[in-house]
């Protein structure tokens, strides 16, 4: 779903950080993550559909488009 | 005059080939038996996506190696970028989560949040201005529906960006922008595995789960 027009309005270094916010709030992630991956780019759907494809055999109870 | 006409050789049982025979079973049946554990599986295959352009970073459980951890101590702490552009990340799982998993698709390899105080950071720096397009896609099996950070580059001192949330209001997912929350009709299927990807570009926010706009 679209969800708007994202700002680019800072120049500032900021990390990838996954589990919680990168400024180190409070906001943890409770929950697991088996994979994941930043693409510099917008994929399209068709291929973020296939990459979920890719990786599906390995969790029970996944489901691809 | 002695005519042969059995050349079949005759298979009998004696010490030595028994040995043989007894080493051959018991060999079967422990491979047969054991199960990984912190290490790769028959069926964690190395996995080629083919998605032109390349990443900037993946961060594959199935690369791990090294003893569970959920609950004790971190006893893996680096995360590889299996993307080559070494932006590995650092595990801190000091007060519980980290390494689980047996590499089975009932117990896939993964990285256990706790919720508390389990992150990894890494050193891709994904801002707008470096990133002017990016796109981000993660299996996950979330355990709450509490306000929480899934992926985040927001909160930086001078800034406030991108972040992939829980909405523990409506418990759907959520995209963070430097205005406000969006938060999708997309709902958080607690305790399963689903894939989640949202897309960042100049002109809208796209957020997927499991290849569903």
């Amino acid at each position: 779903m679209n969800l708007g027009v994202p700002p680019n309005y800072t120049s500032t270094l900021q990390l990838f950080t996954i589990g919680r916010s990168a400024g180190g709030f409070i906001d943890f992630y409770n929950g697991a993550i088996a994979w994941l991956a930043v693409y510099p780019r917008a994929l399209t759907t068709s291929e973020i559909d296939n990459t979920c494809r890719a990786l599906l055999f390995r969790f029970n109870g996944a489901t691809c488009n | 005059m002695i005519i042969e006409i059995n050349h079949q050789p005759q298979f009998k049982l004696n010490k030595n080939n028994f040995i043989i025979i007894s080493l051959i079973l018991t060999t079967s049946i422990l491979s047969s038996c054991v199960k990984p554990y912190g290490r790769h599986s028959s069926t964690s295959n190395p996995i080629s996506i083919n998605i032109a352009g390349g990443a900037s970073l993946i961060l594959d459980a199935n690369t791990l190696t090294g003893t569970t951890s959920p609950g004790g101590s971190c006893s893996v702490s680096r995360w590889n970028d299996s993307s080559g552009a070494g932006n590995t990340g650092t595990i801190n799982c000091a007060t519980g989560g980290g390494f689980a998993g047996s590499g089975i698709p009932s117990d896939p390899f993964r990285i256990v949040f706790n919720g508390l105080s389990t992150s990894v950071t890494t050193f891709l720096n994904a801002q707008p201005n470096t990133m002017a397009s990016s796109t981000w896609v993660a299996w996950i099996k979330p355990a709450s529906t509490t306000f929480q950070e899934i992926l985040s580059i927001d909160g930086h001192t001078g800034a406030f960006n991108r972040t992939v949330m829980i909405d523990n209001a409506t418990q759907d997912f959520g995209v963070f922008n430097p205005f406000n929350s969006i938060f999708t009709t997309k709902p958080v299927d607690l305790g399963a595995w689903q894939f989640i990807a949202v897309t960042f570009a100049p002109s809208d926010i796209v957020f997927t789960k499991n290849g569903i706009l």
